[in-house]
């Protein structure tokens, strides 16, 4: 396993890159460590130890029925995960999958998801001192799972919260809904 | 008490958590069982144990600082050490008590769990146990019954104790046999050779007393006893042995892990790591070595279950891999026929073949390692039938047998909940009270029989009353007056017809609705689940004589057999049971009749329903369906279209994920040849009619 810290960028591109996810001790209170993804042209971030693994695209089963930001279901070595199309979930559009696109395994409350993602760019170590709380954000309910932002020498990048996200949380759930019927009639 | 929602804090982490629940359920459970015997037959070796679990808990809850829970255990060990001293006889009153204290302990138990105070009144129970201490002595036995015929000693077998529990591991069950030789025989050592005999036709015969030296030469005299390694049911070799001339009695009971043979000392350094210490305990006894209820002896161990699914995972990809060996093979052999190279491929057939018995067989035992036996399940049921029979005021008893039927535990998890509401409806409704069966001419007393059983691929459970049976013409007129059957429909039914209206929606043919059984909602919903489950439940019925339920389950819920098919690109698993025959389109007598299409075959008329859409897929059909799939669920048949038939196939059931949930329609996914997933269909939700409601797919519980 490769060290990871804050000044080094290892390549997050290689097949099955497992991230490990014994670095807690490692991490002090002051800092966050996290993956950092990109979806069109923001970057977003998740809790590295929510994260098992990153994997290339690989075949997935359409659910018929299925909420539409449910991409399907994947054989993750002989485990069923559920994969969450990433764009369709936060309302941006469609674009064509590349080969940097990938899925990012996490846990959340729901058990193991995949989530697809335009690219992975790097793991990272954020100084709490970068990182605004979420009331510094123009806050909206479509992006009620923006928990915080960093604020990174050049770029800004948003923290996740994962299951916020995946609508686990029912204010969330209903709030996200609601953005996605908005853009579903603009489409 | 006010305390009710309060946060409760226990010393304990949560690995210790996990023990101290599985080994406090473990305790209780034996409490559940025990103390229903105890008014039947209260013998030393019962005593004992209801005694030590008693003695456990309260060393466990002390020990984690659930003062409630110890005080409370602190008083039923009172109890129980006066009845062990004889001062104390167990009246229906004391087992009341004894029960009462059961029920609080497994709220305190739970609140361990939960973290919250349950506000549960503990005092005035205590108060009751109390009490009855004062009254001790009174009615105290006099002399004391001597051992019954089942606490006979097995020491005898202490130097077969690996081989036991080898046999164990080896999933047969060590069962102690004990026969008696009718004292006027004039043959007793002859008969006590053919017992031996049918003992060795039985299974392994691992210890007997006298030694077998003796019992083949013809020397032994009216007794026999021996432990019998066998697959065969307890009852079996009970009627088998029964049936020899002259004998008089047969126990045979299986043997426990905590009889006096598996007592020595040098197990020590074999024993797996103490559930927890129980030198904690502040009673007046000395301290306990181990959890002894169901100590796991040397050779055994106690295995995380989640570690089982683990390996049951791994053996599936196994499985999978081999598929796409045996693909790889055959594309080698194709490129290589004829070539110098040719051999090699035929190697490689060979290698696939061999892996893949490996591969079967380590499935299979993997399989039988998840297996339990049905005792567990059967163990609950004394205590229901004691308490719904005092609800409603009748007399009755539980007959339980084949309790050694394994069946995987993916299973036994599901079928407890139909089982036992077929078996408080054969009290509540089936039993008479008893004038009603005075008047009739039967014994006040009811039986109820519950026999468990395998046959093929399937485990049968049977729930058999001798009570009123049921009423044909109350369910004809009954399904007619709710609008469940037409009336022609009614009385042109046959009375085997009619008695399978009891599982419609809505209908109860209960006088009167009682607390215990409830409404009409139950039977309909009971079939649905058991059915959704791949099984079936029949019910036959004789007017007076008692009703008989018989359920139907596959043995493990983890593979099914299906039927593959492929419809607008994906493949879907329809389970083998609801399908009922495939047919090309071309040729298919399909009609339009009022804008719905129907598929006249034979005699029959089935709605035509398109697969993919019909579980909601939106995209458009690139191609016309070309197959059709006759399925079937609770007498309704459908013809699915579907682009092709692929084959059959056994398929390894994988739950969808919490985020996805149960989906109408669809049961489950499975993992395909090439590594890719299918989706298993549930047919009884897309055939429709009863299980919609059915709270959660079952096989979301397995993989």
């Amino acid at each position: 396993m490769r060290a990871v810290g804050s000044g080094e960028r290892p390549n997050l591109a290689n097949w099955r890159e497992t991230v490990s996810a014994r670095t807690t001790a490692e991490t002090s209170a002051a800092e966050e460590h996290v993956v950092i993804f990109r979806l069109d042209k923001e970057l977003y971030a998740i809790d590295i130890h929510s994260v098992q693994e990153i994997v290339r695209l690989q075949p997935i089963t359409a659910i018929p029925g299925s909420d539409p930001w449910v991409e399907g279901i994947t054989n993750l070595r002989g485990r069923v995960v559920p994969v969450v199309d990433l764009r369709r979930r936060c309302g941006i559009p469609e674009s064509e999958h590349t080969p940097e696109t990938r899925i990012v395994v996490v846990h959340c409350s729901a058990g193991t998801v995949g989530l697809i993602v335009d690219a992975v760019s790097e793991v990272l170590r954020i100084p709490a001192s970068a990182i605004e709380p979420p009331n510094a954000l123009s806050q909206s309910a479509a992006n009620a799972y923006l928990r915080a932002v960093a604020k990174l020498p050049d770029r800004l990048v948003s923290l996740v919260n994962l299951d916020a996200l995946l609508g686990l949380d029912d204010a969330t759930a209903k709030a996200v809904e609601e953005a996605q019927d908005a853009l579903d009639a603009a489409a | 008490m006010a305390e009710a929602g309060k946060r409760l804090e226990f010393e304990l982490d949560d690995e210790d958590l996990k023990l101290f629940s599985e080994e406090a359920a473990e305790q209780i459970e034996v409490l559940d069982v025990a103390l229903v015997q105890l008014e039947a037959d209260a013998d030393d070796e019962l005593l004992q144990r209801i005694f030590r679990a008693a003695h456990t808990l309260k060393g466990s809850s002390a020990a984690i600082g659930h003062k409630k829970m110890a005080s409370l255990t602190h008083a039923m060990e009172s109890v129980l050490d006066a009845m062990r001293q004889r001062r104390l006889r167990p009246t229906s009153e004391v087992v009341d008590a004894l029960l009462a204290a059961l029920d609080a302990l497994r709220v305190l138990a739970n609140e361990v769990v939960t973290r919250v105070d349950s506000g549960i009144e503990t005092q005035s129970i205590e108060e009751d146990l109390l009490a009855l201490l004062e009254h001790a002595g009174e009615n105290a036995e006099q002399g004391g019954s001597g051992p019954s015929a089942t606490a006979a000693d097995f020491s005898f077998a202490v130097a077969a104790r690996s081989e036991i529990a080898a046999q164990r591991a080896a999933g047969k069950s060590v069962l102690a046999v004990a026969v008696r030789i009718r004292e006027d025989s004039p043959l007793p050592g002859i008969r006590c050779f053919q017992v031996l005999q049918e003992l060795d036709g039985a299974g392994a015969v691992l210890a007997t007393e006298p030694a077998r030296q003796v019992i083949e030469s013809g020397e032994a005299d009216y007794a026999v006893r021996a432990v019998v390694a066998s697959t065969m049911p307890a009852s079996q070799l009970q009627a088998v042995l029964a049936d020899i001339s002259e004998v008089a009695e047969v126990d045979i009971r299986e043997l426990t892990d905590d009889e006096p043979l598996a007592a020595p000392v040098q197990a020590a350094s074999n024993e797996p790591r103490p559930i927890r210490p129980l030198s904690a305990a502040n009673g007046s006894e000395p301290p306990q070595t181990a959890g002894p209820a169901k100590r796991a002896g040397a050779g055994s161990i106690r295995i995380d279950v989640e570690r089982l699914d683990g390996l049951m995972n791994l053996v599936g990809e196994l499985v999978i891999d081999r598929a796409r060996l045996l693909r790889i093979k055959d594309q080698l052999a194709a490129v290589l026929a004829g070539s110098e190279l040719a051999e090699l491929a035929e190697n490689l057939e060979e290698t696939t073949a061999h892996l893949g018995r490996i591969t079967d067989e380590l499935q299979d035992a993997i399989m039988r390692t998840r297996m339990l036996p049905i005792r567990s399940v059967l163990t609950r049921l004394p205590r229901i039938v004691r308490d719904v029979a005092t609800r409603s005021g009748k007399k009755v008893d539980l007959v339980t047998a084949g309790e050694e039927t394994e069946l995987d535990r993916s299973v036994i998890e599901v079928i407890t909940d139909p089982l036992v509401h077929i078996l408080r409806n054969a009290v509540d409704h089936g039993i008479e009270p008893p004038e009603e069966r005075r008047r009739l001419g039967k014994p006040e007393t009811g039986t109820v029989t519950v026999t468990a059983w395998n046959q093929e691929a399937s485990i049968y459970i049977s729930v058999k009353d001798d009570g009123r049976g049921l009423d044909i013409e109350a369910i004809r007129a009954k399904a007619v007056e709710r609008g469940l059957v037409s009336a022609d429909a009614a009385a042109a039914a046959s009375p085997d017809e009619v008695l399978q209206y009891i599982f419609l929606p809505g209908l109860s043919t209960a006088k009167q609705v009682s607390d215990v059984s409830g409404r009409g909602v139950g039977l309909d919903i009971v079939r649905a689940n058991i059915e959704r489950l791949n099984g079936s439940v029949s019910v036959h019925s004789e007017r007076g004589k008692g009703t008989e339920f018989v359920i139907q389950l596959p043995l493990t819920l983890a593979t099914t057999k299906a039927l593959m098919v492929m419809a607008r690109g994906i493949v879907y698993a329809i389970p083998l049971v609801s399908v009922t025959e495939t047919l090309p389109v071309r040729g298919a007598d399909i009609h339009s009749v009022g804008g719905r299409r129907l598929l006249r075959l034979r005699d029959a008329l089935l709605p035509v329903i398109e697969l993919a859409a019909a579980l909601g897929d939106r995209r458009p059909a690139e191609t016309e369906p070309a197959y059709i799939v006759a399925a079937q669920h609770a007498g309704r048949q459908v013809a699915l279209l579907v682009d092709h038939v692929l084959g059959e196939q056994d398929v390894v059931v994988k739950s969808l994920g919490e985020l996805l949930g149960a989906r109408p329609g669809i049961g489950g996914a499975t993992i395909l040849g090439d590594g890719t997933l299918g989706l298993i269909v549930d047919t009884p939700s897309l055939v429709g009619g009863a299980g919609r409601e059915g709270r959660d797919i079952p096989y979301a519980r397995v993989a």
